[in-house]
C-alpha cells in the first residue's frame, strides 16, 4: 500500500497540509531522535567502563547530527506550526523505551496523559493549513 | 511546584529561545543555496544551533542543585515550548494556524500536563 493511500480517506486526504511521504520522514526522524535518550541513559548507566560510555555517546551524537540534518530537509516541506504539532509524539517514544528497555513503571497519569497527546496530535495534523 | 524563583524564568527563558532557534531553522529552510554545504553551514542554522547550545546550558544551570527548582516543574515549563512555537510561527513566519491546530495544541499541553504532574 502506498503511503498516499495509507494516509488517506474516503473523503480525501486526511492530512491535507503536507505530502504524506514527508509527514512519514516527520515520524521516522522523531521516532529515531527519541533513541538519542535512550544512548543518553546507557551511557549514565555505562558506569565505570569509559570504552562502552563513549560508544553510548559517540551514537548519541550520531543520531542527534543526523536529526539535525533531516529536519532541515523536514522544514522546507511543512510548517513549522505543523511540524511542532507532532514533536510531542516523542513524549510516547519516551515512555515506550522507558518501559521496554528500562523497564521502568508506566503509571495510568501517563497513559492517560499519552491518550491526551495522540489526540490533540490527530486533531492537528487534521487541519488543512488554512484559516 | 513549589515557589516560583527567578530559576524557573531562567528554564523558561531558555524554552523560549529554543523555540525562537526552531524558527530561525525554518527560516534557513524556505532559503534558496548555491550547494548543500552551504544549506546547512550558513548564519541561520549556525545561529540556531548556538541558541540551542545556550539553551541547553541555561536549563542545566535552572536545574542546578541549591536552586530550588524540582524536576517536577518540567511539566509545565517544557510544555511551554508547544506554546511558544506556533505563537513565533504565527508573529515572526506569518504561519496560519487553523482552529483545528489550536484544539490539538490544547491537548498536546493538557496531555502533557497529565502525563508528568
Amino acid at each position: 500500500m502506498s503511503s498516499d493511500r495509507a494516509l488517506s480517506g474516503r473523503g480525501g486526504r486526511f492530512i491535507r497540509e503536507v505530502e504524506p511521504v514527508w509527514f512519514l520522514i516527520l515520524h521516522i526522524s522523531l521516532f529515531v531522535y527519541s533513541l538519542s535518550g535512550v544512548c543518553a541513559k546507557m551511557a549514565g548507566r555505562a558506569g565505570n567502563t569509559g570504552t562502552q560510555r563513549i560508544l553510548w555517546f559517540g551514537l548519541e551524537l550520531l543520531i542527534i547530527g543526523a536529526y539535525a540534518i533531516v529536519w532541515q530537509q523536514i522544514l522546507k516541506h511543512m510548517t513549522l506550526t505543523f511540524a511542532s504539532v507532532n514533536m510531542p509524539v516523542a513524549v510516547i517514544y519516551r515512555l515506550l523505551w522507558s518501559r521496554l528497555i528500562f523497564h521502568e513503571t508506566v503509571t495510568p497519569k501517563m497513559l492517560i496523559g499519552s491518550i491526551i497527546i495522540l489526540i490533540g496530535i490527530t486533531i492537528g495534523v487534521s487541519d488543512n493549513g488554512k484559516n | 511546584m513549589g515557589r516560583i524563583n527567578i530559576y524557573h524564568l531562567v528554564w523558561l527563558f531558555s524554552v523560549l529561545i529554543a523555540s525562537f532557534s526552531q524558527v530561525l531553522l525554518k527560516v534557513a529552510a524556505g532559503k534558496k543555496y548555491p550547494d548543500r554545504i552551504r544549506e546547512y553551514l550558513n548564519p541561520f542554522v549556525i545561529t540556531a544551533y548556538g541558541i540551542l547550545f545556550m539553551s541547553m546550558l541555561l536549563t542545566m544551570f535552572a536545574l542546578w542543585d541549591g536552586h530550588n527548582v524540582n524536576y517536577s516543574s518540567s511539566a509545565i515549563i517544557q510544555s511551554m515550548e508547544y506554546v511558544f512555537i506556533p505563537v513565533l510561527s504565527m508573529l515572526i513566519l506569518k504561519e496560519k494556524i487553523g482552529m483545528r491546530k489550536v484544539i490539538g495544541m490544547l491537548f498536546i499541553f493538557a496531555g502533557s500536563l497529565v502525563f508528568a504532574i
